[in-house]
């Protein structure tokens, strides 16, 4: 297979009145697991079909390898799309379904049955060829249309939220078996989800989106360790979001000390919940509001007289002691904080 | 409670009033068209399938027969081939005027048919066409289309946008699709369709009388039969008739059902 790059050049889309993709610029090298990572709405999907050739651009230019496919109907374009759904063809079995892009093709008719024999047994599917797509199970079904895409040998393979429908554990599996597939066959994989999880698990580079555009694109650990905007914080799971003023309330005195010394463009900072060490104290700033238990954490909302509402984690099997209007000493270690502009 | 019983019980009744009344004629016509009397008074004399016989070695039935077949037949093939790829348009592309232009595919069903019959013969007519049993299939076919429409982009409606996309994607052509993927996922519903336009277009009169001229239909027949003084064969034709229409339709509900 040639993996091929991918190039986004100041690309708009407009649904009537409604803009959902804002000049929006991203190059893809060949090879690449990218991420388009965002809250429903932010127009991850509409920018993959338009990959795709599915959607039209309203303005701007699609570069696949070296050509320009912006009007390229979606056959013509070397992509191949998976969705949420499958979209298994119904009346085919699963033979004929991963076979059907060879057809296409006008490939030689044993050949077909050759290659789809050896994707079903890379998938673990061939005692199962002739079944029709609503007699397996949605693992399976998935597999099955991961085989359906990858057996035309594309240069760029799509995935439309390809694990939404599978439940949790299935999903953990089938990450694991996206990203071997990814590293053996070494297209270009561009990958839509709004799961955070699944984002930092298998992408080389995350582009978080937020109504359109880029809110950051950085590698799985920067995007997860150095947010850059409050939204960004949100995404990635940092539970506590404020702006600097506010922090100040919080008497300690270490965190003001590093703040005054930062630059003056950051207006806001977040850490996670994890990282705050807190001690139960009758002296305590903070009273407890509410518990809740997660298996392997619990997690707290605590409060201050100020009304500052701040959220804490913890693993540790002692805060089985603390219950609701408990008083709490916080400490927050300066270096866990990330400052963030805007 | 009990008042509430009282109105299911009447309406319960009703139910059962109204199938009476609509389906007590054709019952009445099928009892008649296994009498040996000539003449439609009971009770019966005795019972005879000779109508039957005569319907059959009526080289007039059979002609009217063999037209309604060649017609219908054709009627339907040709109202399901264009409505399929109507429907197609009609669901899959969004332009301005869509829902104008489905009003205008779907009013033949409430124009009179007295109005497509006048209106086809005076134009076809005046284009130097004589009335044939080809103006008749055009015609039948512009009353049938409507029928034909609703139900096969209803089915349409129904099948998921990406199937389609997913074959494009694997490198299939629009056309190529359509044929490959929307067709099989409509399979039962164009063969309700078919069948269901065949039994409109078979028991049509109104439009085969205007447009027609000398090769009749079975309606046509029917009717002729009805006023130059009544042959009892007709109970039996009726009959025949009845019965086919109804397998027919039922199977065609069954098919929509299926998808």
């Amino acid at each position: 297979m040639i993996s091929k790059s991918i190039k986004l050049k100041n690309i708009n889309k407009q649904f009537d009145d409604v803009k959902v993709v804002h000049s929006f610029n991203l190059n893809i090298d060949a090879g690449e697991f990218v991420t388009l990572l965002g809250p429903s709405g932010c127009g991850k999907t509409t920018l993959l079909r338009m990959i795709a050739g599915l959607e039209h651009v309203t303005s701007g230019n699609i570069y696949i390898g070296n050509e320009d496919v912006t009007t390229t109907p979606p056959n013509k374009r070397d992509t191949s799309i998976m969705f949420q759904d499958y979209a298994l063809f119904p009346h085919m079995n699963i033979e004929k379904n991963i076979g059907y892009g060879l057809k296409l093709k006008k490939i030689e008719k044993n050949i077909i049955k050759e290659k789809t024999m050896l994707w079903l047994k890379k998938i673990g599917l061939e005692n199962y060829k002739s079944r029709m797509p609503y007699e397996i199970s949605g693992g399976q079904r998935q597999r099955v249309a991961l085989a359906r895409s990858l057996i035309v040998e594309p240069g760029v393979l799509l995935l439309d939220e390809p694990l939404g429908a599978l439940d949790a554990n299935l999903r953990k599996n089938m990450q694991i078996e996206l990203k071997k597939i990814h590293s053996e066959f070494g297209i270009t994989f561009v990958y839509v989800t709004h799961d955070q999880e699944e984002a930092l698990s298998m992408s080389t580079r995350i582009v978080l989106m937020k109504s359109g555009k880029i809110e950051q694109l950085s590698k799985p650990n920067e995007l997860y360790e150095k947010p850059v905007t409050s939204f960004a914080a949100k995404f990635m799971g940092f539970a506590n979001v404020f702006s600097i003023n506010d922090l100040n309330n919080i008497n300690n005195k270490n965190l003001v000390d590093y703040l005054e010394t930062e630059d003056s463009h950051a207006n806001k900072l977040c850490f996670r919940s994890k990282d705050i060490d807190f001690s139960i104290s009758e002296q305590g700033n903070f009273r407890v509001i509410s518990k809740n238990y997660y298996g392997d954490s619990h997690k707290f909302q605590v409060i201050n007289s100020k009304d500052l509402i701040i959220n804490l984690s913890t693993s540790d099997s002692n805060s089985s002691k603390i219950t609701l209007n408990t008083k709490i000493d916080l400490k927050i270690n300066s270096n866990k904080i990330v400052l963030l502009k805007g | 409670m009990k008042n509430n019983s009282l109105l299911n019980n009447f309406l319960y009744l009703l139910f059962f009033f109204i199938v009476f009344v609509i389906y007590l004629p054709i019952f009445v016509m099928i009892v008649f068209s296994f009498n040996s009397s000539k003449y439609q008074i009971m009770p019966l004399r005795s019972l005879t399938i000779d109508w039957y016989y005569r319907v059959f070695n009526d080289s007039q039935y059979i002609e009217g027969l063999t037209n309604s077949l060649f017609v219908s037949v054709t009627v339907s093939l040709v109202a399901t081939t264009l409505a399929f790829f109507c429907s197609y348009s009609l669901v899959n592309s969004n332009f301005k005027g869509k829902s104008i232009l489905n009003l205008f595919f779907l009013t033949p069903l409430v124009v009179p048919l007295i109005l497509i019959g006048i209106s086809l013969r005076f134009y076809l007519s005046s284009q130097g066409y004589e009335p044939s049993l080809y103006l008749v299939t055009i015609g039948q076919s512009i009353f049938v289309m409507p029928l034909a429409i609703l139900n096969l982009s209803n089915r349409m409606s129904q099948i998921p946008k990406n199937l389609e996309e997913a074959a494009w994607s694997l490198g299939s052509s629009r056309i190529r699709s359509i044929f490959e993927i929307v067709l099989p996922a409509c399979k039962f519903s164009l063969i309700a369709t078919f069948i269901l336009t065949f039994t409109f277009a078979f028991d049509e009169f109104i439009i085969a009388y205007f447009l027609n001229n000398f090769s009749i239909t079975l309606p046509i027949k029917i009717w002729t039969s009805l006023v130059t003084g009544f042959d009892p064969a007709i109970n039996a034709i009726g009959t025949l008739v009845f019965l086919t229409s109804l397998t027919l339709g039922l199977t065609a509900q069954l098919l929509f059902m299926k998808k």
